[in-house]
């Protein structure tokens, strides 16, 4: 069996395994609204951790993928309510911006020479910024906050037969991300970079030109999910998004993808949003004092990212102990 | 004894709830009781819907908390209190800790798991909007805290923001005939919901030509940070201010010791909010003002007997033409009373 199968094959069984146990001990877990609440909840996070799971399986992070759900989510919001702009427009111009946005984090690391993490970290505070200057105020210039009442744009946080919009996007985004890492070029190039980037440069890949392509496809998704967050929810707030950047991350590093990068998938990271959200989920039924349910939240991530590392050593341990063992009819008497 | 307890509480929400549908709204600023349930209803004729036994039955109630702060715990503390007499009653507590996305996903979940009424602190009232309605429509009774909701609801608590900053730029103005003030607000990200910076303003712009409005600064509800911010407004004004508004009396504190730095003790008009012991202290020996205070356990007590009175009598969000919106009183506390509260 490859390794990645028997790793994403533990990632379900937990999942599962979280599932059986909230839904055989809470009568409210296992019901067509929970559920779809749930997979709404995972959709958002979702959207992001597809995006930066691309930067980091190219070896780098993304931190400010929440501060561009958050601007993406105010522009949308100014833009539905003061202008008569096409709904459909105003949204490729959201997902222009993540872009965009992608291109400039890309950028600052490959032109400025930035690390990533000082990159994204310092852009996360000037798209925050911008999320304050761009934010409602009264007369008075007092910041103030705003619901959408645009129908047409609040029936993207709608449902088709009861199953969310956004939650459909995400799903069919999450087959599109690992057809683009395991069948195309370009996703060859992403793992090449994120396992060695010196290797990858002597290659011939262009290491510039694939890690500006992950921000901008962080950029995107983190876009998107602004936009579904703020049709969802019908407001964007000055801290839409604050700290999703790390939830990304952690369903990432739940659903094996390596922080080092040239590990995982984006199915993977389906599976590690999904688990992150039930977990609090079915923590919520237990009506479990905050501080119980935080330091839970802390040591799931704790625990896999653990069995991660042992696991991928034992792999290591396993492939060089298997190179060294003669295989069958090679072996000869001297 | 908890049919008495029933029995007054109900007596006392009748009254009050008619006599006060209607009352405290103001919707520019966000901050008060809107009314958009009450769009088609006769206002004087209030229609209950059917009640229940809320001594037998078994209940949940569940407080949604925006940030769990020094003012959740003592809201918390009041709920508890208020639902103590009801052993039939669950009462949980949860914490968005500071996350607007993540309050709307705790009301999904308070939604899902059938609560019979959710008493709320809002951080983004426009995001919780969608959610509120929802638990409204399912016949769950929200009760929102200080920050006033932008959907139907059964009813407000409040002692909003905007009263804190009215309350202290009227004590400004009372104490002195002219006055250069500033404030030390919340965090930028929150200053869209709490709005006491901007009612201070307002309120010393309209009291006439002799206050000035110099500035606002974000604070971030520290002690070092009200100090640093005070400092260097001292400097920037060549120590010309003569108040200085904080929204929380940590940041007071800070900004009456930046003021004693300056040797400016007395001269430099120092407020806070919260009323805490440590503040009353600096109050008595002449380093603050005054801190204006509401009985935070009060309102949880509060918000906790209108949600068994709602649940008890039939009442929702389209029963009154506005959600009734219970006035908590602010409290000033300055050298005059403050041996009243010092403990």
């Amino acid at each position: 069996m490859k390794q990645g199968t028997l790793r994403r094959m533990v990632s379900v069984a937990l999942l599962l395994l979280f599932v059986v146990f909230f839904s055989v001990t809470a009568d409210s877990f296992l019901t067509w609204r929970n559920i779809n609440s749930i997979l709404r909840e995972a959709s958002v996070v979702g959207l992001l951790s597809i995006g930066v799971s691309f930067v980091i399986i190219g070896g780098g992070i993304d931190l400010s993928t929440g501060a561009v759900l958050g601007l993406s989510a105010m522009v949308t919001s100014r833009f539905v309510t003061n202008t008569w702009i096409p709904i459909w427009s105003i949204v490729l111009a959201a997902l222009a911006m993540g872009l965009i946005l992608g291109l400039f984090n890309g950028l600052l690391v490959v032109k400025l020479g930035l690390s990533e993490l000082i990159a994204s970290f310092a852009a996360m505070y000037v798209y925050r910024g911008f999320v304050y200057l761009l934010a409602y105020r009264d007369a008075g210039g007092h910041l103030i906050t705003k619901t959408v009442q645009d129908r047409q744009f609040l029936s993207i946080g709608g449902n088709i037969g009861g199953i969310y919009y956004m939650s459909v996007i995400w799903l069919l985004l999450l087959i599109l991300g690992t057809f683009i890492l395991k069948k195309t070029t370009f996703g060859t190039y992403i793992y090449a970079v994120g396992t060695s980037q010196k290797a990858a440069r002597l290659s011939g890949i262009s290491v510039e030109k694939i890690k500006v392509g992950t921000f901008m496809i962080s950029g995107v998704c983190s876009a998107l999910a602004g936009v579904f967050l703020l049709a969802w929810q019908g407001s964007a707030g000055l801290n839409s998004g604050s700290g999703m950047e790390f939830q990304a991350i952690a369903a990432v590093a739940v659903g094996g993808i390596v922080l080092s990068g040239g590990r995982g998938d984006t199915v993977g990271v389906g599976i590690g949003s999904l688990f992150m959200i039930v977990v609090v989920n079915g923590l919520y039924k237990f009506g479990l004092p905050i501080e119980v349910q935080t330091i839970v939240y802390g040591a799931v991530i704790i625990i896999m990212s653990v069995f991660d590392a042992m696991y991928i050593r034992i792999m290591e341990q396993q492939r060089i102990a298997d190179r060294k063992t003669p295989a069958a009819g090679e072996g000869g008497t001297v | 004894m908890r049919n008495r307890y029933l029995a007054k509480t109900l007596a006392v929400f009748m009254t009050a709830a008619v006599m006060l549908a209607g009352c405290g709204s103001r919707e520019a600023a966000g901050d008060g009781a809107q009314t958009p349930a009450a769009e088609g209803q006769e206002a004087d004729a209030p229609s209950f819907g059917t009640g229940i036994d809320i001594a037998s039955e078994s209940l949940k109630v569940g407080f949604s908390a925006g940030n769990m702060d020094a003012n959740a715990v003592l809201w918390e503390q009041g709920i508890r209190q208020g639902l103590a007499p009801y052993k039939n009653v669950e009462f949980n507590t949860f914490d968005a800790g500071g996350s607007g996305e993540k309050q709307v996903q705790q009301f999904e979940e308070m939604i899902n798991q059938g609560y019979n009424a959710i008493i709320v602190n809002g951080l983004d009232t426009s995001a919780l909007a969608s959610v509120s309605t929802e638990a409204e429509t399912a016949g769950i009774k929200v009760i929102h805290i200080n920050v006033g909701p932008e959907s139907p609801h059964t009813a407000g608590i409040s002692n909003s923001s905007w009263n804190l900053g009215v309350t202290v730029a009227n004590d400004v103005m009372a104490k002195m005939d002219s006055a250069k003030c500033v404030s030390i607000g919340p965090p930028v990200s929150m200053q869209a919901i709490v709005q006491g910076a901007a009612a201070f303003e307002e309120t010393l712009k309209a009291g006439g030509s002799s206050y000035e409005f110099l500035e606002n600064q974000a604070g971030d509800w520290s002690t070092e940070n009200g100090n640093e911010i005070a400092r260097n407004l001292l400097t920037k004004y060549n120590n010309e201010i003569d108040a200085i508004f904080c929204h929380n009396d940590q940041m007071a504190m800070g900004a009456a010791q930046a003021v004693e730095a300056a040797g400016l003790t007395g001269q430099v008009k120092v407020y806070g909010a919260d009323g805490l012991q440590e503040a009353l202290t600096y109050i008595k020996e002449g380093k603050m003002e005054a801190s204006v205070y509401c009985d935070a356990v009060q309102q949880g007590i509060t918000a906790a007997q209108y949600a068994l009175y709602a649940l008890a009598a039939g009442v929702d969000g389209s029963t009154f033409a506005a959600a009734p919106d219970i006035v908590a009183p602010s409290i000033v506390i300055d050298s005059t009373n403050v041996d009243d509260y010092l403990k």
